[in-house]
């Protein structure tokens, strides 16, 4: 049997940790997180709200807040991006790694020209000026923008919701980068409108092969979209592996949970399932254990004391003690 | 079109409230203008007399029309003290004021938006310690002070400087600059201390704004996202700044003009005031009221002309 080619990683997270220096004090974000994506692959980062999804989307594009403290690796071609100084951040992004953001309302500079500022982009990174508002009108088209001439020269407030998302998509891919980082592009949208904003992210993906690291927490929309899938619970990947094993064999209690929160439209008057308790603020969350251990439903004694490492466990890792055989629950 | 519309009724109605309320004040206060003319001992009869001359003895709905029907043809009375029709004075004083409120926005926008930018850039570093706080200092001190400050350097101390008095722009643009320059710094290092305040603010306050981090997204450097995204959003609050300064100054600034012997509008209302002139001040509040509505107006107009979403709702 031959042995598929390696594809290159065009982002390789290597036990990344963020600390926020909050009046002197420093607060665990990101716990110990790998990912990565390889070229033209989807892939999909999960987790409610204020679990430190958007905070490794924004290390991975060196946007981090600056009261942050950064450890660990971000690779690709085999340089380690924490390392990188602001120029040479500036020349990666936009370029290689683009990001597209959950607000296309105030994402936009509304004092300038839809088009402009797709051109912008462009231009950043060397194009000349009739080229790069060339680039930006096919790049329009190519995201299913009408009229592109007319709204090329249209300001943000005239566009709707969904419009300005497409521009933002054709802002971001216009220098067709290895990587995409899509932050929650569609919850700020109407649900109709969310399923054409995916629905373009998919095509493109296709079309121009730019990898995709989309940041959601609606399972359902992701199930649709990507190949492999990491959950992110309170600043740690607690499961990851592709998107059929995972949703056919979910293992960690954290998916199970989310995974059964997602309501069934096929079923009617199912009851709405939700997981006990939320996310623990920065200040709530503890230095020992299991960080899912205050509202798992299946904890051990050794949760309390003792954090599962990431293991491959039927195909996919998880970092679960009840996979490890020898625990008895509580 | 239809923001145009509106603002534009707004002004006319604005204008017309301000008449009747400026009319109405001036009905209610105490004091009898033929008296003050003619003085506490004058004949009865003869202040009767004059009374009916000035229109007094009608009913004040019909008085009220009369002054209005003077406004538009630009007839505001004549002044009891000077004996001259208000309009001319207030339309040569006015000459005065507008040079001075022309230098000294000058002054204040070529001072308060590059030291402004300057500090907003550079916040972090020790150096705007010293300029932030030397904005904080001429924020603080009051125009009179500054303008005795001014004169004692430039008139007594260098000699370089009129210290008083105003020349018309007609006897050329050089005399006219020099007796305007000193006034115009009184106001400017004030009016600058504030408008860098206010653009540091508005610059800072952009910096947190979404469309910040779509520009970083995209590589743009921090120099770029500051002159092409950030300037222009931040030049909306300043607008408004710039607005009441000019209305303020356009308004006669008492002090200023009175300290420098500037024969503009500020100095014909303390006159004014002090002669109980009742015409004349009537008129000069009319024309304040006047200015900072017509500000108001122009700036209304370049919020639209700077910001889109206005223009086009």
């Amino acid at each position: 049997m031959i042995q598929a080619e390696k594809k290159k990683r065009v982002i390789d997270i290597k036990n990344l940790d963020m600390k926020l220096k909050i009046e002197n004090d420093f607060y665990n974000v990101i716990n110990e997180v790998s990912l990565y994506v390889e070229e033209g692959e989807m892939v999909a980062l999960v987790g409610e709200s204020g679990c430190g999804k958007s905070m490794t989307a924004k290390a991975a594009i060196g946007l981090q807040p600056e009261n942050s403290v950064l450890t660990g690796r971000i690779e690709t071609d085999n340089e380690n991006l924490l390392e990188y100084s602001e120029k040479e951040w500036e020349k990666r992004r936009g370029k290689e790694t683009a990001m597209i953001f959950q607000e296309p309302m105030t994402a936009l500079n509304p004092l300038i020209h839809i088009g402009k500022q797709i051109a912008e982009n462009a231009r950043t990174h060397g194009a000349d000026k009739n080229e790069a508002k060339q680039r930006a009108l096919e790049m329009m088209k190519m995201v299913g923008l009408p009229d592109v001439e007319r709204l090329y020269r249209n300001f943000p407030c005239q566009l709707s919701g969904g419009m300005r998302q497409r521009a933002m998509i054709a802002m971001a891919l216009i220098n067709n980068p290895e990587l995409l980082i899509a932050d929650e592009p569609t919850t700020a949208l109407d649900v109709t409108i969310q399923a054409q904003i995916m629905e373009l992210l998919k095509e493109m993906n296709e079309k121009t092969g730019t990898a995709v690291l989309l940041i959601s927490h609606d399972l359902g929309v992701v199930r649709n979209m990507c190949s492999r899938l990491y959950v992110m619970y309170a600043g740690h990947i607690v499961e990851s592996g592709s998107i059929d094993e995972v949703f056919e064999n979910p293992m960690h209690p954290y998916t199970r949970g989310l995974i059964l929160s997602v309501p069934d439209v096929t079923k009617r008057e199912q009851e709405l399932v939700s997981i006990p308790g939320t996310v623990p603020s920065l200040a709530e969350r503890k230095q020992e254990g299991c960080p899912f251990y205050d509202r798992c439903e299946r904890r051990l004694e050794v949760c309390q004391k003792k954090a599962c490492e990431m293991q491959d466990v039927n195909g996919h890792m998880i970092a679960c003690h009840l996979y490890t055989g020898t625990q008895k629950e509580v | 079109m239809r923001y145009y519309a509106r603002r534009i009724l707004g002004f006319i109605v604005t204008i017309f409230l301000v008449s009747v309320f400026t009319f109405a004040i001036f009905q209610i206060l105490p004091g009898d203008p033929a008296t003050v003319i003619l003085g506490v001992d004058a004949d009865p009869a003869q202040l009767e007399a004059l009374r009916a001359s000035m229109g007094m003895d009608k009913p004040m709905v019909e008085r009220y029309l009369d002054w209005v029907a003077g406004l538009f043809q630009g007839d505001m009375g004549t002044s009891y003290k000077y004996q001259q029709p208000v309009a001319q004075l207030i339309q040569e004083s006015f000459k005065v004021t507008a040079s001075l409120a022309f230098v000294s926005i000058i002054l204040t926008v070529l001072i308060g938006l590059p030291v402004g930018i300057w500090l907003a850039k550079n916040s972090r570093k020790p150096v705007a310690t010293p300029v932030s706080m030397l904005s904080q200092i001429s924020l603080s001190i009051p125009a009179f002070c500054m303008s005795i400050f001014l004169i004692y350097i430039f008139c007594v101390k260098l000699q370089i400087l009129p210290s008083f008095g105003y020349t018309p722009l007609n006897k050329g643009v050089g005399k006219w600059l020099k007796n305007l320059i000193l006034p115009s710094m009184a106001i400017a290092l004030g009016s600058s201390a504030a408008l860098i305040r206010y653009i540091y603010t508005s610059i800072n306050a952009q910096m947190k704004e979404d469309y910040i981090k779509t520009a970083k997204s995209k590589g743009v450097s921090m120099t770029n996202i500051l002159n092409k995204h950030v300037l222009r959003n931040s030049l909306i609050p300043v607008i408004t700044i710039l607005g009441m300064l000019v209305s303020d100054i356009l308004g006669g600034s008492i002090i200023i003009e009175n300290v420098f012997s500037f024969p503009g509008i500020g100095k014909l209302l303390s006159v004014s005031i002090s002669s109980r002139d009742f015409p004349l001040i009537q008129g000069l509040v009319v024309y304040m009221a006047g200015i900072v509505v017509l500000c108001n107006f122009l700036v209304d107009m370049l919020y639209s002309v700077i910001d889109p979403r206005i223009r086009l709702k």
